[in-house]
Formats: C-alpha cells, sequence, structure tokens
C-alpha cells in the first residue's frame, strides 16, 4: 500500500534506548535446575520422550464438538486451559451454539496472493491438483503475537460441492505453529473422528463426524483462537513449519489428494 | 561473546536426541535474557521466574521443531514473550505496566548537576509510565527493539511476523507514544551528543 512508516523520531528512539539501560530488573534467577528436574518429570512420565521423536510437538490443536457451549462462555483461554489441563473435558450440550457460525468466516483482511505472500513469513503452498489453481479469494488474519495466517478460498463451483460448514467449495489455511500429538487423543475422546493419515512423510489427522471448533496454541502454549466458527470434516497436516488445514466437502480421498499436491512455488 | 565449547546448533541438536546435560547448558547460556524479557514484559519478578521457566520446558518439548541452524536466542524469546504476556492475561492484569527505574550513577566523569539529573529523572519516568500505559502489542515491539535491543529480524521471529511488519507496528507504537508523552520528550531541545546510533 504506502511506501512504508514516516522516517522514526530519533530523538524519541535514543530516549527510549537510554530508558533500556535505566530500568530496574530484579536479579535474574538461576533456572537450569529447576528446569532439568521439571523436564525429568515429565519425560519420565508421559511428555514427548525425546527418543520416539515425535513430529507434532511444538503447538496444539485443540477441538471442542458442536454443543461445547461451556467452552466459549468463558474465555476461550479459559476453556484451552481447562481442557489441556488435568481436569476433564467439560462439554455441555445445551443445544445453543449459533447455528450459523460458518457464514462469516471471519478469515481475516481480504488480501491477494501476492499481498499475502509479502506478509506472511513463510512460503504459502499452493494445490496443484486438476482444476485448482489460484484461489477465487485470499484472506490473511492475525494470530497471537503478530504472526499471520493465510487462508485460500475456492468458490463452490465446478467439482467442487459446498462445504457443509463454510459453503465454500474449498477452505486452505495455513499458519505458522504445528500440531501436538497429545491433544489429538483428547479430540478423539469428544466424539470426533481422528484418523492418522501420512501427506508425503508427515504425519496428518483426517478429523470428520461432528462440527467442531477449531483452536490452536502456539509453539509458546499461547492460545491461538484460530475462528470461533464451526469446522467440517477437516484434514490437517504440517509442511515444514507451517500447519496447513484444509476443509472441504470432498471427502477424505480427494481432500488427501488435494493435499498431497501442494507445492509452494 | 565467551568461547563456547559448543555451539548453539550442535547443543541443540544433542538436547534433541535427549541429552539433558546439553540443553542445560542452553538453559544457563540464555536465562538472563528470557527473565529479562519476561520481567519486562510483566512487569512482576515472581510472573518473570515462572514465565522464563515455563518458557524453557517447553521450549525443550518444541525443539524438535527448531529449524536447524537458525538462531536460537530469538527462537526462545519466542516462546518466553508468550509466556510472559500469556501469564499476565491470565492473571487478569489489565492495569498498566509496573516498571521502575534504577538509581542511575553517572560511571566517572562528568557528574550533572542535581537540578539536571533531577529532570532527566523524571523525563524518563514519564517515559516509562507512557509505555507502561501503550497496549501489549506496542509494548512488546518496543520492549523487543529498545530494551532487549534484538535487531529487526530477531523482532520478526519474536512477534512471529515479517520484517516490514516490525516496522509498521513500531512505527505506530512510536505514534502512540508521542502523542502521549509531552513534547520535549519527542523532540530534542539540543542535539543529544553524538551517542549510539540506535540500530
Amino acid at each position: 500500500m504506502n511506501r512504508g512508516p514516516r522516517p522514526l523520531p530519533s530523538h524519541l528512539e535514543r530516549k527510549l534506548s537510554d530508558l533500556g539501560t535505566t530500568i530496574q530488573v530484579p536479579p535474574a534467577p538461576d533456572l537450569v535446575a529447576a528446569v532439568r528436574s521439571r523436564i525429568e518429570s515429565q519425560t519420565g512420565r508421559r511428555r514427548f520422550p525425546p527418543a520416539r521423536r515425535l513430529a507434532f510437538v511444538a503447538a496444539v490443536l485443540l477441538i471442542a464438538v458442536m454443543g461445547g457451549v461451556a467452552l466459549f462462555s468463558s474465555s476461550a483461554r479459559e476453556a484451552v486451559a481447562d481442557w489441556l489441563g488435568i481436569r476433564g473435558i467439560d462439554i455441555v450440550e445445551d443445544g445453543s451454539v449459533p447455528k450459523h457460525t460458518g457464514t462469516s468466516l471471519s478469515l481475516g483482511r481480504k488480501s491477494s496472493l501476492g499481498g499475502a505472500r509479502e506478509v506472511v513469513p513463510f512460503e504459502i503452498a499452493l494445490p496443484a491438483a486438476p482444476g485448482l489453481g489460484r484461489p477465487d479469494e485470499v484472506y490473511v488474519a492475525q494470530t497471537a503475537y503478530g504472526g499471520r495466517s493465510v487462508s485460500l478460498v475456492y468458490r463452490a463451483e465446478g467439482g467442487l460441492p459446498p462445504a457443509a460448514e463454510t459453503r465454500v467449495g474449498l477452505l486452505i489455511t495455513q499458519f505458522e505453529a504445528g500440531l501436538e500429538d497429545d491433544l489429538m487423543q483428547k479430540v478423539r475422546t469428544a466424539g470426533v473422528e481422528v484418523e492418522p493419515v501420512r501427506i508425503g512423510a508427515s504425519p496428518a489427522y483426517w478429523i470428520s463426524g461432528k462440527p467442531h471448533f477449531v483452536f490452536l496454541l502456539d509453539p509458546g502454549g499461547g492460545v491461538i483462537e484460530d475462528r470461533t466458527r464451526l469446522a467440517g470434516d477437516t484434514l490437517l497436516w504440517e509442511r515444514g513449519r507451517v500447519s496447513i488445514r484444509l476443509e472441504s466437502g470432498l471427502g477424505k480421498g480427494r481432500a488427501l489428494r488435494i493435499a498431497r499436491s501442494m507445492r509452494a512455488p | 561473546m565467551g568461547d563456547r565449547p559448543l555451539d548453539d546448533a550442535e547443543l541443540v541438536k544433542r538436547a534433541i536426541e535427549g541429552d539433558l546435560h546439553a540443553y542445560e547448558k542452553l538453559v544457563g547460556s540464555y536465562q538472563g535474557i528470557a527473565h529479562r524479557t519476561a520481567y519486562l514484559l510483566t512487569g512482576s519478578s515472581a510472573d518473570a521466574e515462572d514465565a522464563a521457566q515455563e518458557a524453557f520446558v517447553k521450549a525443550f518439548h518444541a525443539l524438535p521443531r527448531f529449524r536447524p541452524g537458525a538462531p536460537f536466542r530469538p527462537w526462545l524469546l519466542k516462546i518466553v514473550a508468550n509466556e510472559a504476556v500469556s501469564r499476565r492475561r491470565a492473571a487478569g492484569r489489565t492495569e498498566r505496566l509496573n516498571l521502575r527505574l534504577t538509581e542511575v550513577r553517572p560511571s566517572g566523569g562528568a557528574v550533572p548537576s542535581p537540578e539536571a539529573a533531577a529532570l532527566r529523572d523524571e523525563g524518563r519516568r514519564e517515559l516509562l509510565a507512557a509505555v507502561g500505559r501503550l497496549g501489549e502489542r506496542d509494548r512488546v515491539v518496543i520492549t523487543c527493539r529498545y530494551w532487549l535491543e534484538l535487531s529487526e529480524a530477531e523482532t520478526a521471529e519474536v512477534l512471529g511476523c515479517a520484517r516490514g511488519t516490525v516496522k509498521s507496528r513500531l512505527s505506530r507504537a512510536l505514534g502512540r507514544l508521542r502523542a502521549a508523552v509531552p513534547a520535549d520528550l519527542v523532540d530534542s531541545p539540543t542535539t543529544t551528543g553524538g551517542g549510539g546510533s540506535g540500530k
């Protein structure tokens, strides 16, 4: 858009740098022993034994089944914390989930492929499957911390039926965050079917069954409220540092074919 | 800058293979900056310690996703910053951040007159308070660039955004800060001597 910001007020910048040297910071505690003992106690019991080299570690996909109103009536953060915690999954069926959260997809700011490439810090992959060239629409959204996700929308036409929840033919969202194996187990117990599949060398998940809400945790464990909307059948996998979710009404076979065709230019 | 027997990449590699001793070395090297980051973002020493510790534990588990050859520091600080901000939010702390100044004692050389020193400290306090009143997004980018002295590329990694976005976010944050402080903090009254060029 514009040619970058105005020249910065250097006096203010100098004052800020100067301030940095005079802010009182308490002496740093020695964390080495505490960190070690926590890691030992965790790896000893359950989480990610390094030997097993779990591919999906850093971040988390969290899904609540439709009807999981309790998850959203309080803050999403608390809900996710609960979900991740030792406490049981608390899902209350009271039927008051809005029926059409899928209609406004709130995918972020409308952009173009070129525009999106400028602002996301990763290579955007596109499907090379027949009939799927450039997307009809591209959106860029902010994730927690100013990270970006990019969503490619393909309209429902030709061979693409509208997906039940999104009403578009194909929705592909890419973002820098990973998926955690552990949590996928919990998703299963929430009534959503999660089938492990493979896309090339990377593990992937085919999520089907009840419509679900989607949340993500970033590598630091902060919650990325991906969309407070319902998602239908979704294929989810990692491509390098980027996670990709593909939502469509195409069924598993075709979704997998599209996913396997995806290339970054 | 000291000679490290093993570089970060090697330590990371060993840590992924389960060598906790290697990871301890990384913790030892970066706990200072991790704690400083967490403190500047939370303003609480208890939160800072917890956040830094938690971040090191999470980072360990996230190591298999660490891009080999990438710099470890900004990758770690991203996790620390995230942890610090989440902690503050989870505790429902929305009041302005409460950072304080140290008693500055000029090391040798010209000692400013008491009046000049008082004036200077007053300016610093005002500026610090104004930064504390900024929104979290603004504070994080200012903290990275000026208080942690991270490069633009490192800041981009910490914020998880493109480098161009760092520039624009910083510029917006400075704009809001300028609007919030007295003019003499914004405009140079005299040309402030040829100190370090910030970049």
